[in-house]
């Protein structure tokens, strides 16, 4: 039997009171691949900084089963590349601390950031905050979360051995979970709104092919519904009308929203709420870059948020040396 | 074989060089051969500071095998420490041998001030990356107050609690069997829910 052992040395780290507190050179917000990209590049510049990864480390990443077209790894667990990501940044020196940012405002041309539990200053920041699962707002979907609705397979999949699930969406982590969740459940229904999944067809035909799978084109997800002991089935709109599925777990891939809401006010969004970018990592503040899937650079791949990560703190670090 | 790589145990090393104070690890366990027993072993060969305390229960029961970190027997632990839930065993050990304070203020105050006790048992799996702050929350709550027991409960081995506490996602963290929250909570947020909760009479 395979014995794995995570050690992250940034939980032990944290706390109320163990918060970084105080003024910075940079702030970077998020902690995903983008901001642990950030900071490994921020730490090596000797740039004085605090990484706030709030409290879902290793971000959207980390949830992910298997990630196959990460360079270098055929295939890697998502949160075993996140950690490996950390682990050689806190071996670079970057500092961490499990708060999430609430609001933040620039002053005097400082950035004032307020987290959950402390205040910080800072003349530069990266946000890096990623994005949180889209809901669908759909009857029964709220009520069921944590009961059936899961937006996380890799989690929960456990809870559905030998049982059926469905998965909800047609991206690349809609099927990248849905092939996680093949290995465990007994059925699962795939259902898109459109009629060929978006994902790479590499990993699309996998799943399609998989004698588990039973797909539900041009579907969408009405409504979920249960018992007191949690859900017990679907109700789709199909081509067909409405149609009843017995289900014992709802897996909702069905796009992100961007966490961009502590920002509003810092830097310009786009229509879908992303930190609207220019020259990839810069922003309309020009003491802001952001990076990863907060942006609306398109591409959402780890190895795209590690890269711009890169890119804005080498961009942080040239604008201090253009000060001195 | 050792369960832990010698890279493992160089990393775990370095940790437990924060503690200042000795700590003590009692696991309960049914008769016979046991991974925890195993983990907790060489866990307790890399550090003087940290003591393993081994009671083998005379008859069955489902909660077992459970872990208990320092003399308080409030932060518990039931399952094998795999995965994530190891940074979560990790990190109750070290918070429990140094002195510095891990709450905020707000949480120290509200915990100061309860008038009631709280049982919180966070339902946790080990491939769950969300997990570990929310044991290691509950955990460092039932550290500050004597009123707070923290039970982190791998909820695949412990299926009848799980079945009980309708747990079908990680994290949930049931707080005195009426309460509860799904996914990670920020401590702020967690503890603004329950003085909400227990305004409206928990």
């Amino acid at each position: 039997m395979s014995f794995s052992v995570n050690i992250d040395a940034g939980l032990m780290n944290s706390g109320g009171t163990n918060s970084k507190t105080g003024s910075y050179q940079l702030v970077i917000a998020g902690g995903g691949p983008a901001a642990l990209s950030a900071a490994i590049y921020a730490a090596r510049y000797g740039i004085t900084h605090v990484v706030l990864e709030s409290w879902k480390p290793g971000g959207q990443a980390a949830l992910t089963a298997e990630i196959e077209n990460y360079p270098g790894f055929s295939s890697i667990a998502g949160s075993d590349l996140t950690n490996a990501m950390k682990k050689q940044a806190v071996e670079a020196g970057a500092v961490f601390v499990m708060e999430t940012v609430e609001s933040t405002t620039e002053i005097n041309g400082k950035i004032k950031i307020k987290t959950d539990s402390a205040e910080y200053t800072t003349d530069y920041l990266i946000i890096a905050t990623g994005a949180a699962p889209a809901t669908l707002g759909v009857p029964g979907e709220s009520k069921y979360y944590g009961r059936g609705v899961s937006f996380c397979a890799t989690c929960d999949a456990p809870f559905f051995r030998n049982k059926k699930a469905i998965v909800v969406g047609g991206g690349d982590s809609a099927v990248k979970e849905a092939l996680h969740l093949t290995h465990v459940v007994s059925e699962l229904g795939l259902v898109h709104r459109r009629d060929k999944l978006r994902a790479e067809p590499l990993l699309a035909n996998k799943l399609i092919n998989n004698e588990k799978v039973t797909p539900y084109w041009n579907s969408q997800l009405a409504e979920v519904v249960g018992d007191d002991q949690g859900v017990t089935g679907v109700i789709l709109n199909t081509p067909d009308g409405k149609k009843h599925i017995d289900t014992d777990g709802v897996f909702l891939y069905v796009g992100t929203v961007p966490a961009t809401e502590p920002f509003a006010g810092l830097v310009d969004l786009d229509a879908k709420k992303a930190v609207a970018t220019q020259n990839i990592v810069g922003t309309s503040n020009p003491r802001v870059f952001a990076a990863g899937d907060v942006t609306n650079n398109g591409f959402r791949q780890v190895v795209t948020a590690v890269s711009e990560g890169a890119r804005a703190s080498a961009a942080v670090f040239e604008l201090l040396e253009m000060q001195e | 074989m050792p369960l832990l790589s010698d890279e493992d145990k160089t990393a775990i090393k370095g940790h437990f060089d924060l503690m200042t104070e000795d700590v003590t690890v009692t696991l309960t366990k049914a008769p016979g051969e046991c991974e925890t027993e195993t983990i907790l072993n060489e866990l307790s060969e890399l550090s003087a500071k940290l003591t393993l305390e081994v009671i083998e229960s005379k008859k069955e029961s489902a909660l077992l095998p459970s872990m208990s970190i320092g003399n308080t027997g409030r932060l518990i632990f039931r399952g094998i420490p795999s995965g994530y839930e190891f940074s979560s065993l990790l990190t109750g050990i070290i918070d429990s041998g140094r002195t510095e304070e891990t709450l905020s203020q707000e949480t120290k105050t509200f915990l100061d001030n309860l008038q009631e006790d709280l049982h919180i048992r966070v339902f946790v799996t080990p491939t769950c990356p969300h997990c570990p702050p929310s044991v290691v929350l509950a955990h460092r709550m039932a550290a500050y107050s004597d009123r707070v027991i923290a039970e982190a409960i791998e909820a695949n081995e412990f299926q009848e609690l799980s079945t009980k506490y309708q747990v079908q996602g990680v994290p949930r963290t049931v707080i005195n069997e009426t309460f509860a929250v799904e996914g990670a909570q920020p401590e702020a947020y967690l503890v603004e829910g329950l003085k909400k909760h227990m305004e409206a009479g928990l």
